[in-house]
């Protein structure tokens, strides 16, 4: 064989694909919708309908390919979480509160005094309790001097005392409330997904717990597959650019956090959940502005979750 | 510095090569993980045309519930789904069809005049349900027709013979009772001849089941039970055909929820969360819940409902049904389970109601279950689909492969001990009260615990409702 010729050939061929797949290539390169021209490019657009991004906050450029959250019920111990909001009450009987039935599921709420509790779900709660009684020691310091490690302790060790494991929960965020108190917010963080759904939000009166309201799921891992998602400047265009024309904007809308996590539909629409065993739930972008609206986005289309 | 050729050569030549596979793997990244060559859809079996589905729509879904053939001598033929002269004939029918659309001008008679026509020398075309005739319209691709009188038909009768001329009879029994349309014989049309030869063929086929019209095999009356003319019956001593039993499968029960979730939810499949409940998986978003029962049951709702205005056209939301019934239907279904149309709803402002059964070759499945779903209704048809111009609203459908036994067994059909097993069932009184509409070989799928399902008589009323009783085997 004439190898020498047959490299002449060879060459030429692999020359004439090259030249094919660099032409074929250019012709259907996807639009780099996530290059900063075209970040900046939508950013100008929304501007200039008033939607702005806070000055101290930097735009996430997250664009992977993301798959599904798998969660099943996380079956929170009532009997553990009555001991402990009401335990210390006087005429607290464990026993007689939960006698309404023979399996514990059936209680759906209690109250006793100034408190309150209403189980929601198989792994969520309400609880109220006015008077506050119940004192958490690293919640009582002032509002300036709070310390987010702090109160992530005091929050860990609340949940611990009912029995419930919320070690890889985060400090979301600290709202001042009219009334002095101030409201803590968390949620579960899983491989850098916020799973919005898995949440607390505390809200305490001189270290004193006003109300608690509790949700999760156990987490079991991603689905297998994946697909493209919106990055968030999208999902701003897409929902923000017609609210812009709408009344409710009549001071402009600023964005000051967007986070990618995950989040379920609202379940109103649907009263079979006692039945769901597990759930597998899209990725969703959450939005927070300014005024503290909380808006929720699927991230696989860009609609809203209301 | 010695310069050799030919390694410069080899050289170029492997970074070409590696140059070659690093911009497939850039091409093949950015095509989302598929080989970046279309042309290789062409050998896809997918179909996703439009026009290619509705295509198939019209194949699939507009055949005849029934379609007979008689020589006007008291013999009638059932033609069987398998046959080709079935299509032929449905064909032909098809084309007058479609003249009568074009030119309107039929003359309306008495409807009690039907009796005396069906025991003609002609071809006997039946739906199950009256089909609208802007459906039929889109069905025949000719929707720019004139308008007719009426605005549905349910049998079509072609008498070849009767005109003295070169003209094809067709007589439609519709929504405004029963017209006749005198037709020149097209040139590319089955002649007079064609008919006759077609009706020789079948005398000669003594394999043949025949039939007489109950009108033909209840001349004096004697039989007293409001029976239609028109039913098909065999009243000799030796009335018996082969028949298969039938058994199902339900194809869902042990599905991957991500198969089902494309198959249910198509394109759309990363909109919805997916829900696993004890008995079903459930599919969401914020307008739609899709419910698949372990069982087979597949429930659908639009959550905001049908809103006002976007009823549009029958043939629109035909459409829409069909295309939801056409992607599940390849996941689930195998391709010789027939589907036809046993009842439109037309009573609601926003949207038109589609019912459809399955049929086991020639015979009609009925669904029978008193419970199903978590609402534990009852389930009485196979698939219901409400649906508008624009979406569909809310579906309701038992998903079920149905297969027949090899083995045909013989069973009586003898017209008398029909009758007389319905009044032994039900009664005597029952049975002379009951407005009958429809009688029908068919087979009866209900709560029962029979894996297999052997062939039943059905009577039914204008109401959907029906007695039935069990064929006996010889």
């Amino acid at each position: 064989m004439d190898w020498a010729k047959a490299k002449n050939i060879l060459i030429v061929v692999f020359l004439t694909l090259n030249i094919f797949l660099l032409a074929y290539g250019s012709m259907h390169r996807p639009q780099n919708v996530n290059s900063n021209e075209g970040v900046v490019s939508v950013l100008e657009i929304l501007q200039k309908r008033g939607i702005t991004i806070s000055e101290d906050y930097e735009l996430p450029k997250y664009n992977k390919r993301t798959p599904m959250l798998i969660m099943e019920n996380y079956v929170i111990n009532r009997k553990d979480v009555l001991s402990f909001l009401f335990g210390k009450n006087e005429d607290f009987d464990l026993i007689k509160a939960i006698d309404k039935s023979l399996e514990d599921d059936k209680i759906k709420s209690y109250a006793d005094g100034s408190k309150h509790i209403e189980f929601t779900g198989v792994g969520s709660f309400v609880y109220v309790d006015e008077d506050a009684t119940i004192k958490i020691e690293e919640f009582n310091i002032e509002k300036d001097s709070l310390q987010d490690k702090q109160i992530i302790k005091g929050f860990r060790k609340l949940f611990l005392n009912m029995n419930i494991d919320v070690s890889s929960f985060i400090l979301d965020r600290v709202k001042t409330n009219d009334d002095g108190s101030y409201t803590f917010v968390f949620v579960e963080n899983y491989k850098n997904y916020l799973v919005f759904d898995n949440r607390a939000k505390i809200t305490v009166f001189n270290s004193g717990i006003k109300a608690i309201d509790f949700s999760i799921s156990k987490i079991d891992g991603f689905s297998k597959s994946s697909s493209p998602i919106m990055p968030a400047h999208l999902v701003l265009l897409k929902n923000f650019y017609t609210l812009a024309n709408s009344e409710q904007n009549d001071a402009g809308i600023i964005i000051c956090s967007i986070d990618i996590g995950f989040k379920g539909f609202d379940d109103k629409i649907d009263e079979n959940t006692p039945n769901t065993e597990s759930t597998v739930q899209s990725p969703s972008w959450r939005v927070i502005s300014k005024d503290g609206r909380e808006m929720y986005f699927k991230a696989y289309d860009g609609e809203e979750i209301k | 510095m010695f310069f050799n050729k030919s390694h410069f050569k080899s050289l170029i030549l492997a970074v070409l090569v590696i140059s070659s596979f690093v911009q497939i793997g850039i091409l093949w990244y950015n095509q989302n993980h598929s080989f970046p060559f279309n042309f290789l859809k062409v050998f896809s079996r997918v179909i996703e045309d439009r026009t290619e589905v509705m295509e198939k729509a019209r194949k699939e879904i507009y055949k005849p519930y029934r379609l007979t053939v008689s020589n006007g001598n008291a013999s009638h033929w059932l033609i069987e789904e398998n046959s080709e002269l079935k299509y032929e004939l449905f064909k032909e029918v098809n084309e007058y069809l479609k003249d009568i659309f074009n030119t309107s001008g039929g003359i309306a008679l008495d409807s009690n005049l039907w009796s005396e026509l069906i025991i003609k020398k002609g071809i006997l075309v039946e739906f199950k349900t009256q089909i609208k005739t802007d459906l039929l319209k889109w069905f025949l691709n000719n929707q720019k027709g004139a308008k007719v009188e009426f605005d549905s038909i349910y049998k079509i009768l072609m008498v070849p013979d009767e005109d003295i001329n070169n003209n094809n009879t067709i007589y439609l029994l519709t929504s405004k009772g029963l017209y006749k349309y005198v037709i020149p014989f097209g040139k590319d049309r089955l002649s007079r001849k064609d008919y006759s030869n077609i009706i020789s063929s079948l005398e000669l086929n003594r394999y043949l089941p025949v039939y007489k019209m109950f009108k033909e095999a209840n001349p004096n009356n004697v039989i007293s039970y409001p029976i239609p003319s028109d039913a098909l019956c065999m009243i000799s001593s030796s009335s018996y055909i082969r028949l298969p039993t039938i058994e199902y499968n339900v194809e869902t029960e042990t599905v991957d929820i991500e198969k089902a979730a494309a198959a249910v939810l198509g394109n759309e499949k990363e909109s919805y969360d997916r829900y696993i409940e004890k008995n079903a998986l459930v599919f969401k978003n914020i307008n739609n819940i899709y419910r698949l029962y372990n069982d087979g049951l597949l429930e659908y709702k639009y959550v905001p409902g049908a809103e006002s205005g976007q009823k549009g056209s029958i043939s629109d939301a035909f459409i829409n049904a069909y295309f939801f019934i056409n992607r599940i239907k390849d996941a689930f279904i195998d391709a010789e389970n027939g589907i036809y149309i046993s009842k439109i709803k037309d009573d609601n402002p926003d949207y038109y109601e589609f019912v459809f059964d399955y049929m086991a070759g020639d015979y009609p499945v009925y669904i029978n279950f008193d419970e199903k779903g978590n609402d534990n209704k009852p389930l009485k048809n196979a698939i219901t689909i409400k649906a508008n111009s624009k979406r569909i609203i809310e579906c309701t459908w038992y998903i079920i492969n149905i297969q027949k036994s090899r083995i045909l067994r013989n069973y009586n059909i003898r017209f008398q001990d029909l009758l007389n097993g319905l009044v032994r069932r039900y009664g005597k009184e029952a049975m002379e009260s009951y407005n009958i509409r429809n009688t029908t070989i068919a087979y009866v799928i209900d709560n029962g615990r029979n894996k297999s399902f052997s062939p039943v008589w059905i009577v039914e009323n204008p109401e959907g409702e029906y007695y039935y009783v069990s064929l006996d085997e010889k």
